[in-house]
């Protein structure tokens, strides 16, 4: 007889399936590397202006970078804005976009998206014809048009990107929730007399939960390429905000140097470019994982 | 009546996450031409992996790790038995539908829902018999009633002379690739689909030209699993497994599917595997029986000595456990559960269950050996 | 024999919709009028084939399902009084508060998709006590295990997911969680169709001694008429969203009437060597319940229709001992049959 508690055993065996896959692994060693770098951020590059950690130092306005020295372990981009310190803090930066715009993006979605296909009938109509104007949104105009009138900053944007990325998850949670109605056991539920809202929350979302998990790791990536993109194009962190996206965007006119040497300046790029692929790689592992851990039909070879 | 097919000591294993899932246990059956075997039992006691082990497509994880499978197609020479576990897997495929065909229990999976019915019967037919389509079809070219404008008649004539010899000689190949004398083919699918109306047409389905041309989802479950049928039997196989083939329809549907398969092993097919765990099928339609339990042949013989006399304690206890017409008192249930094949109990794997197990059983396991006549069971008491 | 439901004409049609603006175009006429009396402590079994509408008639017994037209009426029994409760048009939250909803239970046919994959079986026990009334924690642990000694199982039990028992188990689950309310009435929708044959008989067993045990009314809904011989006491046939016969079990099997319980009858394999029967074999296939014939919805398939089957349905009517039958040659029956097929069929 197995003494230990029944979810741990499910724990055990959901773990177990994860790791099966050596991707996810990499993911996972990936990502807690992040994390690590993210927490014992002002341990690893000491904050120079107290107010505001996220201000990159520069030493000096020079708008040429300088290569990887004894002073500035990764060099120093244009304006003299150390790369090794905006690296560290934009992992923070790009995990705080992550997270609230998920966040944000999740919540809205999926109780749009529960309550629309549980009730369906006009509820669901309605609920359906709003997001469709919301697909029509595109996501860079939406962000332009909150920068035009609220002014610049990265704050903008994740707002903006919180209020389209929702569409998505109401999509996903009601195609799930429409296959979850006519089971066996909701109707058990109902039966009992348990309330819509208990069936919602305690039968339902449990068992639909793992497409929106899959696609929330997925999006933690996506949203943070969105964003370097938009601070890019110059919509989106300030200039010195320690932001991947930002570093990039100081490097705009040295991405190829003089013809003679064309790589000279490669760690204005390679080093905050280099910092989004692995976060969007650490993340896309352990969504492709988790997928194939919680896919019934791969689950229980 | 000569032997059709054995399987001597046949072993299958499943390699899953959880450990190795030994499916079948040295399973030994004999089926003689021109007889219906029923093999019986309950979920999980590998009746369906036999038969997908006979005809060779036990899905992943499944090995088929021992043992043989011998067919004699030829009912008078003995000798030319062939096992198919060392064939090719080319000589299978020519086998399957042709010589053997299976059909299964959900009408739905095994019918395409973008093709037509015609066509899906057709398949069979351009699959195994090109050969004597197109012998068939030279013939009707060069009967003297033939009517056909000439230089096309000489054509077609031609390119069917050398397609009657080998259907997939180079010559026809070249000419695929030509666009408009592509079209030879298209007497080819006449044929084909002339044959499938007219076996669907045996089948007791009327209106078949009608049928031909309706999709899957115009028909009802019954009419399903009688295309099912008629793809089965299109090439007129010497065997036909059925693995709870009416296990999924209505009562009245189901009699009907009975009758048919009846009719039609006497007029087309030579013998019938037919699995099922409904008891009440087998005692009307099969004539030799096999019962299985968690992986083993427990008991094989002729239908009345089976329910007459029942000798193995699995067969007592599953006639028990099963409501009658002409019944008093109550039914009477089997302790336990299915033993986990991946573990299974050493020795009899049906001794824990076993109202009469005695200390041999939890250690040896017995043989399949004959009781009285043409009755055989695999159990420590005899 | 004391009525515990009452079914007055019920209707339960799904509309189809079609067309540019959605309007209802025709509907799926699952339970087409149905009139029925549940008397306390019976087993009532209903026998039919795919699409009569014996699932649906059941749900909407119980409310799972909201009746189209048509009254179902439940008799409470208040103290030593009886009172007749319309539960058909009531709302569901009134149901609750009338304490009804916990007497009218339901077990589902595949125990695999009936229970929360994701909880553990205390959980799912619990939940319908929960509703009803708040026990404490050691209280509700205690009534579970009670309810799990009940349908067989133990202690042990308690702390699993439902994936981890077995078909037979996880059924039994299913019923102790039916019963955890205290009900009255419970449908059973094929509760042993998925399970094997050997479990079979402990789940028909099981039930039967619940029912006297804790004085249960059945509508045990199935199309397996073998297993509704062993556990019925009476029996009704549907066909196509109608009732077409209904009497004692023993009636049903020694003396059926109606010409589709014959080919029901004749239809069963019987796992009996001795018993070769000649069968009724019926032409056609199960009508669609869009658009029933006219007349008495049996004529085209019946052997034996006549001029007056085509044109006028006929109305279920007694003729003796509570057996009664929808069919306009009922007397004629029997004679047709023999003359047909044969010996009689039992």
């Amino acid at each position: 007889m197995n003494q230990q508690h029944p979810r741990l055993r499910e724990l055990k065996f959901t773990l177990h399936t994860i790791f099966r896959n050596p991707s996810a692994i990499i993911g996972f060693t990936l990502l807690l590397f992040f994390v690590g770098v993210a927490l014992l951020a002002p341990q690893i590059a000491p904050p120079k202006y107290a107010h505001n950690p996220y201000l990159m130092p520069h030493k000096g306005y020079s708008p040429a970078p300088k290569p990887p020295n004894r002073d500035h372990i990764f060099g120093t981009t244009s304006g003299q804005y150390d790369i090794f310190y905006g690296a560290v803090w934009g992992t923070r930066t790009a995990f705080k976009i992550g997270l609230f715009v998920v966040g944000i993006a999740a919540l809205v979605g999926v109780t749009l998206g529960a309550v629309s296909g549980y009730y369906g009938g006009i509820i669901d109509e309605m609920l359906m014809r709003i997001t469709d104007v919301m697909w029509a949104v595109p996501t860079l105009v939406l962000a332009m048009a909150i920068v035009v009138a609220f002014g610049r900053g990265l704050d903008k944007i994740m707002i903006a990107l919180a209020m389209v990325q929702w569409r998505w998850y109401v999509r996903v949670i009601r195609s799930e929730i429409l296959t979850l109605r006519d089971q066996d056991f909701i109707q058990a539920a109902r039966i009992m007399g348990v309330s819509d809202a208990k069936i919602i929350l305690r039968h339902i979302l449990p068992n639909a939960i793992y497409p929106v998990l899959i696609m929330a790791s997925m999006d933690m990536g996506s949203m943070v390429i969105t964003a370097a993109f938009m601070s890019f194009v110059g919509l989106g962190a300030p200039r010195g905000y320690s932001d991947w996206g930002q570093m990039v965007a100081l490097a705009r006119n040295y991405i190829v140097g003089p013809p003679d040497d064309p790589l000279r300046f490669w760690y204005t790029i390679v080093i905050p470019g280099g910092c989004i692929v692995l976060f969007v790689l650490a993340w896309n592992l352990i969504g492709d994982a988790l997928r194939d851990a919680f896919d019934p039909k791969v689950r229980r070879r | 009546m000569g032997t059709l097919l054995e399987t001597v000591d046949l072993v299958t294993n499943f390699y899953t996450f959880e450990g190795v899932v030994k499916a079948l246990n040295k399973v030994s059956l004999v089926l003689d031409h021109g007889s219906t075997f029923g093999l019986v039992g309950e979920s999980g006691c590998g009746k369906s992996v036999t038969a997908r082990s006979i005809m060779r497509i036990v899905q992943e994880p499944g090995r088929i790790e021992g043992g043989q499978v011998i067919v004699y197609l030829d009912e008078k020479n003995r000798q030319a038995g062939v096992d198919l576990l060392q064939k090719s897997e080319a000589y299978m495929e020519d086998l399957r539908g042709n010589q053997i065909s299976m059909i299964f229990q959900e009408p739905n999976a095994a019918l395409n829902p973008t093709m037509s019915i015609g066509d899906q019967v057709s398949e069979s037919f351009l699959f195994h018999q090109k050969k004597e389509m197109c012998v068939k079809i030279l013939e009707d070219f060069c009967a003297p009633g033939c009517r056909a404008f000439y230089p096309v008649k000489k054509f077609q004539q031609a390119v069917y002379r050398i397609a009657a010899r080998d259907p997939e000689a180079l010559a026809l190949k070249m000419l695929d690739r030509l666009p408009i004398l592509k079209l030879w083919r298209k007497k080819l699918k006449k044929e084909a689909k002339r044959r499938s109306i007219e076996i669907v047409g045996e089948l007791g389905i009327p209106y078949p030209e009608q049928i031909v041309e309706q999709y899957p989802h115009n028909l009802s479950g019954g009419m399903k699993q009688r295309i099912v049928i008629a793809i089965a039997l299109a090439c007129r196989p010497m065997l036909l497994i059925a693995d709870e083939a009416t296990s999924n329809l209505d009562v009245t549907i189901q009699a009907q599917i009975l009758e048919l398969l009846r009719r039609l092993k006497e007029e087309v097919i030579s013998s019938i595997l037919l699995i099922t765990h409904d008891l009440g099928v087998v005692a009307e339609t099969c004539d030799r029986v096999g019962v299985m339990y968690a992986g083993n042949v427990v008991e094989v013989a002729d239908v009345k000595d089976l329910f007459i006399k029942p000798l193995h304690p699995y067969t007592k206890a599953l006639l028990d456990a099963v409501p009658k017409l002409s019944m008093e008192g109550s039914l009477k249930s089997i302790e336990g559960n299915v033993p986990n094949l991946i573990m299974p109990p050493p020795g009899c794997r049906f001794h824990p269950r076993c109202p009469h197990a005695m200390e041999i059983c939890g250690k040896e396991a017995p043989d399949l050996i004959e009781i009285e006549g043409n009755h055989t069971a695999a159990c420590h008491l005899f | 024999m004391e009525k515990i439901l009452e079914l007055e004409d019920l209707k339960k049609y799904y509309p189809i919709l079609g067309g540019v603006l959605r309007r209802e175009m025709n509907s799926v006429k699952a339970v087409d009028g149905v009139d029925l009396d549940i008397y306390r402590g019976e087993c009532l079994g209903v026998v039919g084939e795919s699409g009569c509408g014996k699932t649906t008639a059941g749900k909407t017994i119980i409310r799972l399902h909201d009746p189209t037209s048509g009254n179902v009426y439940f008799y409470q029994k208040d103290g030593g009084a009886e009172v007749r409760i319309d539960i058909g048009s009531k709302k569901r939250s009134a149901l609750k508060k009338l304490g009804i909803r916990g007497k009218l239970q339901m077990v589902f046919q595949d125990p695999t998709t009936s229970l929360d994959p994701r909880m553990l079986v205390k959980h799912i026990i619990a939940e319908p006590i929960k509703e009803q009334v708040s026990l404490g924690g050691r209280e509700l642990e205690d009534r579970v295990v009670e309810l799990l000694g009940l349908v067989g199982l133990t202690r042990d039990h308690l702390l699993r997911y439902p994936h981890e028992f077995s078909g037979g188990q996880r059924q039994r689950i299913a019923v102790a969680r039916a019963i955890a309310t205290d009900p009255e009435f419970i449908v059973l929708d094929e509760p042993t169709s998925a399970l094997d044959v050997s479990v079979q008989s402990q789940i028909l067993n099981l039930l039967k001694s619940l029912q006297e045990t804790l004085n249960l009314t059945y509508l045990f809904v199935t199309h397996h008429l073998l297993v509704v011989k062993y556990i019925s006491h009476r029996t009704a046939v549907m066909y196509l969203g109608k009732m077409v016969e209904i009497a004692h079990t023993e009636d049903i099997f020694s003396r059926p009437v109606h010409p589709y319980t014959h080919a029901l009858l004749s239809g069963i394999p019987v796992p009996d060597v001795e018993h070769k029967q000649r069968r009724i074999v019926l032409s056609g296939d199960v009508p669609s319940p869009i658009n029933p014939p006219y007349g008495c919805r049996f004529h085209p398939r019946c052997p034996f229709a006549v001029d007056r089957c085509r044109n006028e349905e006929p109305s279920l009517e007694d003729m003796e001992n509570g057996h009664k039958v929808a069919c306009h040659r009922k007397s004629e029956v029997e004679k047709l049959v023999r003359k047909k097929f044969g010996a009689q069929i039992q």
